[in-house]
């Protein structure tokens, strides 16, 4: 195990953890239109760390429960003709509002805010690399295993319920993946950044794909492309760690955004 | 200490930056209603988190030309050339790919925002410009404040207001009905430029104080909440504005009373218990209205039926029912009539056979699709329909052998 004494190492296999299982799950949020729902999942996920410091619990499981009970709250009360967006806009920010007063409380963890918020790759410990990849895993094989359901349940609904599939039970595999993605990469690109890797690369192979899966595996190809990419920067230039991985991520999206251009006119 | 700080007892620049801040609520409150209207309050997301690197490249900017980089207009006009060129990556976005708009607005938003982090970092490692307290950008501080600057947000929050004051007559009829207001010669796209400047200017001014993270939460919270308490959206904007004066106020002042406490959120989390206690108690749409309406449709339907059985004579299971029976003095405690009772029960069973012929009769068509299956008969029809339909009912006669 000597390899993983490298800290740089350890934040690569970090970086590219979360990236493989972001880029699919970022797919759906894209085509799902969930781009709010994910970023306000991650924004709430504040409170689960100013909880967990509070209560001296594991930052993984705060964040966890808290992702989870925003998410699910959001797609109950969503049903009874809410209107989500602003619903999600509402409790993310109080959410997160509330978290940053509860750390104000707590001595002594204003540094540790930071790393939550931007994310401290850099610092990923052998136990976080495990959860990291534990999560990853998780998350790919729950898309894996429902992956024809989720994507029929995306396409039409009507069209799902008469393959038999429940479009509202996939809607909330979904969510739990969210929930999971954020909890897990929470440390690697902090809170604020996490929406980044959901939509960036998902957008990005977007323009470069012609089927769902493609798309799926170009998101996954971009998004771990970034994450290395953006360490070596980081690396290199001295900037933090998570910003420079979207940073790149950004990059890579206008380059792909200026080729089908050409493509689309032919077809 | 609280109540000194609510009544500007507390210092100078505390009470300036109270004021500020309430001015700011009030603007952030009645723009953020015709966002909510137009359905554009996430775009105002996008904006906050794009004024990042505007802040950031202003302050290099500054600090380079030898100045300090600190100088706060200067600061702020950054911001608000970065969050307008971020706007138009949005529409752009939107436009030319086929990125829907939400992750346009996502990806635009974390894009900047990681940007401006990095800009940030950048700064941190300069020599010069007296960086500290840049942070202070990102989740608002009001401690430390110089007095220009909480002039500058004291203003700034004031010519919003009046700005938002002159345009709401258009706003509010484009936020309304879009093409009304193109037949009315109002050119549409400008005054949503209009909304989205104010907004934009909102977002700018409160940068300081609220920090860009939370700011966006000042125009989305107050509409929400104000929204449960009217239809009318003169009354839904004041409200809103009112929720969100109180809240900037209210806020900057509880922070002022301890150096610990960051101003952003506090101001946010009063204006969540607004939006909280709007949730529970506003007549109409509240929660606790919905909740008594349903007990009480619940306390009709079961006394109707009720009734009816007493009528036709069948027992009655149901415990809810006869309690309410029992306590509105219909029936005794073994479910048997009293007299009150046996007389509603009967006028309940002659309604029902009414509405009967009411629902088979076409000439009653008019007065059937009113009838909620709970509402009297003589609220529904007037005394001369009741009369035919009884003659053609026939009134209760002796039964002769």
């Amino acid at each position: 195990m000597s390899l993983l004494d490298d800290f740089l190492i350890r934040a690569a296999l970090a970086g590219l953890g979360v990236a493989l299982a972001a880029a699919p799950l970022g797919c759906f949020v894209v085509w799902r239109r969930m781009a709010y729902f994910g970023d306000a999942t991650a924004h709430a996920a504040i409170l689960g760390v100013a909880l967990s410091l509070a209560f001296q619990t594991s930052v993984f499981a705060g964040v966890l429960a808290v992702a989870l009970t925003m998410a699910l709250t959001v797609s109950t009360l969503s049903g009874r003709g809410h209107a989500v967006d602003t619903l999600l806009g509402v409790m993310a920010h109080s959410a997160l509002a509330l978290g940053l007063v509860a750390v104000s409380f707590i001595d002594g963890v204003r540094i540790d805010l930071m790393a939550y918020l931007f994310g401290d790759i850099l610092s990923v410990s052998r136990t976080d690399l495990l959860v990291i990849w534990g999560g990853s895993t998780l998350v790919l094989g729950l898309l894996g295993w429902r992956w024809s359901a989720l994507l029929t349940a995306t396409l039409n609904p009507d069209l799902a319920w008469s393959a038999g599939i429940n479009p509202t039970r996939e809607q909330r595999i979904l969510t739990i993946a969210l929930a999971l993605v954020v909890a897990v990469a929470i440390k690697v690109v902090g809170v604020l950044l996490i929406a980044a890797m959901l939509i960036v690369p998902a957008a990005a192979a977007r323009n470069l794909s012609t089927t769902p899966e493609r798309m799926a595996l170009m998101a996954a190809v971009i998004g771990g492309f970034s994450a290395l990419g953006g360490l070596a920067i980081a690396w290199r230039f001295d900037t933090p760690a998570g910003p420079s991985i979207v940073s790149l991520a950004a990059l890579v999206f206008t380059l792909t955004a200026l080729i089908p251009m050409r493509q689309n006119a032919r077809s | 200490m609280l109540f000194d700080a609510l009544f500007l007892q507390l210092g100078y620049n505390a009470s300036l930056v109270a004021i500020g801040a309430g001015f700011l609520g009030i603007a952030a409150g009645v723009t953020g209603t015709f966002l909510y209207l137009r359905k554009q309050a996430l775009l105002s997301d996008a904006i906050s988190h794009a004024t990042l690197p505007g802040v950031g490249l202003a302050f290099v900017l500054m600090a380079l030309v030898g100045g300090s980089g600190r100088f706060l207009p200067g600061l702020l006009l950054g911001a608000a050339l970065s969050a307008g060129i971020g706007l138009l990556c949005v529409s752009a976005l939107t436009r030319r790919t086929r990125l829907s708009e939400d992750s346009a607005i996502g990806a635009v938003l974390s894009v900047f925002f990681g940007f401006g982090i990095v800009i940030l970092t950048v700064i941190q490692t300069m020599s010069t410009g007296r960086q500290a307290g840049l942070e202070s950008f990102l989740l608002g501080s009001t401690a430390g404040m110089l007095f220009n600057d909480a002039v500058v947000i004291a203003a700034g929050g004031a010519l919003t207001l009046l700005a938002v004051l002159l345009f709401r007559r258009p706003m509010g009829l484009v936020a309304f009905d879009p093409e009304y207001a193109a037949a009315r010669g109002f050119n549409v796209a400008r005054i949503d430029l209009v909304i989205m400047t104010l907004a934009l200017a909102v977002t700018v001014v409160g940068l300081k104080i609220v920090g860009l993270i939370l700011v966006v939460a000042m125009l989305i919270i107050p509409p929400v909440a104000a929204r449960f308490w009217s239809d009318r959206m003169e009354v839904v904007a004041l409200l809103s504005g009112l929720f969100g004066g109180l809240s900037g106020w209210a806020g900057a002042a509880i922070s002022a009373t301890a150096p610990a406490l960051p101003t952003g959120p506090i101001i946010v989390l009063v204006c969540f218990g607004l939006f909280v206690l709007s949730l529970f108690l506003a007549p109409g749409r509240g929660l606790l209205a919905a909740l008594t309406r349903h007990l009480r449709f619940q306390r009709r339907v079961h006394l109707r039926q009720g009734l009816l059985a007493l009528a036709q004579g069948q027992p009655i299971y149901e415990r809810l029912t006869l309690r309410l029976l029992r306590r509105a003095g219909l029936a005794r405690a073994d479910g048997v009539a009293t007299d009150e009772g046996r007389a509603r029960a009967a006028k309940a069973l002659r309604d029902e056979k009414r509405w009967e012929l009411v629902r088979s009769d076409p000439d009653f068509a008019a007065a059937a699709l009113s009838y909620d299956g709970l509402a009297g008969i003589e609220t529904v029809l007037t005394v001369d329909q009741i009369a035919e339909i009884d003659n053609r009912i026939g009134a209760p006669r002796e039964v002769t052998s």
